[in-house]
């Protein structure tokens, strides 16, 4: 009898264990494809030579996984296309600009999101004054951050703004899991747009 | 709790949502709708009155009452085998779900993620079961 349920024990762990892997699997797909997506996108780009960073520019509809911008952090290593949308599908993929907020570099608050166990694990280590790199289909832009602040979950957190803005948030602890009482919201301000 | 006994009720509460399968459903007739009081005549006043005392003006909206309360009284046919319908899994699609987006003091989005729990947990079960299959 113990060594039916050892086996029964065996199978549901390898089964939660296969399962969790094959999501970070599909996640690993699904944040290639839109790396090679975001980088098609910037030879089409190049070739337009189309790279002046317009603050007033219509905001650009995009569907649901496209890949949006590139986040470039130095200071912790950290090097990821957004794309767009912050649902479960989207963060498996890599960090999600939340619909409805700014275009990286364009006038407003440009909000993204992701895992604290995947594409943001670093995110602690993003102090004030740190700079943060944005590149769009509009241009590049250079970020200084400006406030680094902890939430609880369910706080008003997101502001519109006149001037170009960029918010990164994760759950907060980091370094653990489950869900998250907190939030770690990181605001920074333009420093210099169109850096090309 | 021993750790295998909380390692088989983790796993049976973790796996009942994803055992979820399609039921048959014994249906049983739904009961008569009741006829209208105002309409059916009962026994004592029916003794009582005379075509003198009482007029009956909607004769038609009382015949269909007085059907409808005949029917309802009618014995059940417990002969015939009650009915087995066979639903199926999905019955309706839900509503799409409020996708998060950007408005003023909106809060930050959930970026929760259960995956590490769930290895943590297969690897608690695998390692139970490992140590249940080794005495």
């Amino acid at each position: 009898m113990r060594r039916r349920i050892g086996a029964l024990l065996y199978a549901v762990g390898g089964l939660l264990i296969l399962h969790t892997g094959a999501t970070y699997a599909r996640g690993a797909l699904a944040r290639s494809d839109a790396r090679a997506e975001w980088e098609r996108a910037e030879a089409r780009r190049a070739v337009q030579q189309a790279r002046l960073l317009d603050l007033d520019a219509e905001p650009v509809l995009v569907r649901r996984g496209a890949p949006i911008a590139r986040l470039v952090i130095p200071g912790i290593g950290l090097d990821e296309v957004v794309v767009e949308g912050v649902g479960d599908d989207e963060l498996n993929a890599g960090p999600g600009h939340l619909p409805g907020s700014a275009i990286p570099g364009e006038r407003g608050n440009a909000v993204i999101s992701a895992h604290r166990d995947r594409h943001f694990s670093t995110l602690g280590g993003l102090h004030v004054g740190d700079t943060v790199h944005t590149e769009t289909m509009a241009g590049r832009a250079s970020w200084i951050v400006t406030t680094r602040r902890v939430v609880r979950a369910g706080a008003p957190a997101l502001y519109s703004s006149d001037q170009p803005k960029l918010t990164l948030t994760t759950c907060w602890p980091l370094g653990y899991f489950g869900s998250a009482p907190e939030r770690l919201i990181i605001e920074a301000g333009l420093l210099s747009p169109n850096e090309d | 709790m021993r750790i295998p006994t909380l390692s088989l009720i983790l796993a049976a509460l973790l796996a009942a949502p994803a055992a979820s399968a399609q039921f048959t459903g014994l249906v049983t007739p739904p009961p008569r709708p009741a006829p209208p009081v105002e309409l059916v005549a009962s026994g004592g006043d029916v003794s009582a009155d005379t075509t003198a005392a009482r007029r009956m003006t909607d004769m038609k909206a009382w015949v269909d009452s007085a059907a409808v309360a005949v029917a309802a009284q009618a014995p059940q046919d417990t002969a015939t085998p009650p009915v087995v319908i066979e639903t199926p899994a999905v019955v309706a699609e839900p509503a799409p779900e409020q996708a998060p987006a950007f408005r003023e003091g909106a809060p930050a989005p959930d970026t929760a993620t259960v995956l590490p729990a769930l290895i943590l947990l297969g690897a608690g079960l695998i390692a139970g079961g490992a140590a249940l299959r080794r005495r």
